[in-house]
């Protein structure tokens, strides 16, 4: 677990880098379409052993 | 960093661009939310509450060795819903006046038959699973099928929470009594872990648990309360934590030089000795850990060491692992929060073990 840790902490170094550039530039409307999506990521990452998931996680991704 | 501009009317007091991006980020940060949140509820995705538990079924032993035992004549009541509000399913659990889990048995065997004494813990004994779906009585029932007439009894002395060690201070002090034509021992991932044996921990993440525990109150029980993807986001990350955590802590008893392994193979050498002097045959049952990690069960690295402890003690040994390829295992557990197998594992384990018995020529045929 701490090993899942580290690597999300990782990733969250690298998404805020990108979530910085984003905002500074021309593209800062993107950030608030990544805030809108993020909840909806979390519900995936969270409904992944839900039987009633599968079927729309795979149409989607 | 460039500078922020005012907007348009370069008012004091108006928001910069800055804060009108940061507005609308929180606002559709917080549509989101309410998104997911409608989604969890329209689709009932949060997770079961904890089942409730009435009546006890063990009591303090006289003898050291056992510490505790099943108290003869008493019934545990096990009530589970699928969610808060929805039909109960309830479960009981038995103890016959000999603390056997099951219908009454007369301590002589009966002439022809055959008997079969099932030793372990709550995975043996059958906790959450209602009379007649522990893997001892499927087991008994596929040899019914198979044997036609002839008597079968599967005797279950499991005992919830009990290691090897009692498991074989059991065989020695109480079913011997009885018998059996054939003894298995249910082993399990955390029977290394014996009372009185130092545990090689490795640090469970406290602060996490202690915040994601749905017996803590305060601020995390009054958001659980009211939204129910923080109840499913939190219920999930705590299961995982603590799984996780188990799997491991679990795993590291099986170390070459983990006094708790080293215990349970001087034990289970005892118990192989002890039958074989009285030429009853003695097989070990590996149940396996009902969580999937990278593709193999939470049990695998710890089961191969028994395995080969087993190969070199010429231990008959059989691995459960094969029988739950490709399946759902999380579906296969009580709760999400428990780590016992369902009716429907117990049965795939119960048919297994009849096959293995037959293919061993354990069953006479």
């Amino acid at each position: 677990m701490n090993n899942s840790f580290r690597r999300i902490s990782g990733g969250l170094k690298t998404a805020g880098e990108l979530i910085r550039s984003m905002w500074r530039g021309p593209y800062w409307w993107l950030v608030p379409l990544v805030m809108f999506l993020l909840p909806a990521a979390l519900v995936f990452v969270l409904m992944q052993a839900s039987p009633l998931a599968a079927p729309f996680v795979y149409v989607l991704f | 960093m460039r500078p922020e501009r005012r907007g348009e009317s370069g008012a004091p007091g108006d928001w910069s661009r800055g804060q009108r991006r940061a507005l609308i980020s929180a606002a559709a940060l917080a549509l989101g939310l309410v998104g997911a949140e409608l989604v969890v509820r329209v689709l009932d995705l949060t997770p079961p509450p904890l089942p409730t538990v009435e009546g006890r079924v063990f009591t303090q032993s006289g003898d050291a060795r056992l510490r505790f035992e099943n108290l003869p004549g008493s019934m545990q009541r096990i009530t589970y819903r699928s969610s808060v509000g929805a039909r109960a399913h309830v479960v009981e659990a038995h103890v016959n006046s000999r603390g056997l889990r099951g219908p009454e048995v007369e301590l002589a065997k009966p002439p022809g038959g055959l008997r079969i004494a099932c030793l372990g813990d709550s995975h043996t004994f059958g906790y959450g699973v209602a009379e007649g779906e522990s893997w001892p009585d499927v087991l008994r029932q596929s040899l019914q099928a198979d044997l036609g007439s002839q008597a079968i009894e599967v005797l279950n002395f499991g005992v919830n929470a009990f290691d090897t060690e009692q498991e074989v201070a059991q065989l020695e002090l109480r079913v011997l009594d009885y018998s059996p034509d054939l003894v298995l021992i249910g082993f399990y991932l955390n029977d290394t872990a014996l009372r009185g044996v130092a545990p090689d921990e490795q640090a469970l993440p406290g602060f996490w648990v202690r915040l994601l525990d749905r017996r803590r109150g305060g601020w995390i029980a009054w958001l659980r309360k009211r939204s129910m993807l923080a109840e499913l986001a939190a219920d999930e990350c705590y299961r995982r934590i603590v799984f996780d955590y188990y799997a491991r802590s679990r795993s590291a008893g099986f170390a070459p030089d983990y006094p708790g392994w080293i215990r349970v193979q001087a034990a289970l050498r005892r118990a192989q000795d002890l039958l074989g002097r009285r030429g009853v045959p003695v097989g070990l049952v590996l149940i396996p850990f009902l969580i999937r990690d990278e593709g193999e069960l939470g049990s695998h690295a710890a089961f191969e060491v028994v395995q080969e402890f087993c190969a070199s003690a010429r231990l008959p040994c059989l691995d459960l692992e094969a029988e739950f390829e490709g399946l759902d295992v999380d579906s296969l557990r009580l709760h999400p929060q428990d780590y016992h197998a369902t009716a429907q594992a117990h049965r795939i384990i119960g048919v297994r073990v009849a096959d293995w018995l037959a293919e061993r020529g354990w069953t006479g045929r």
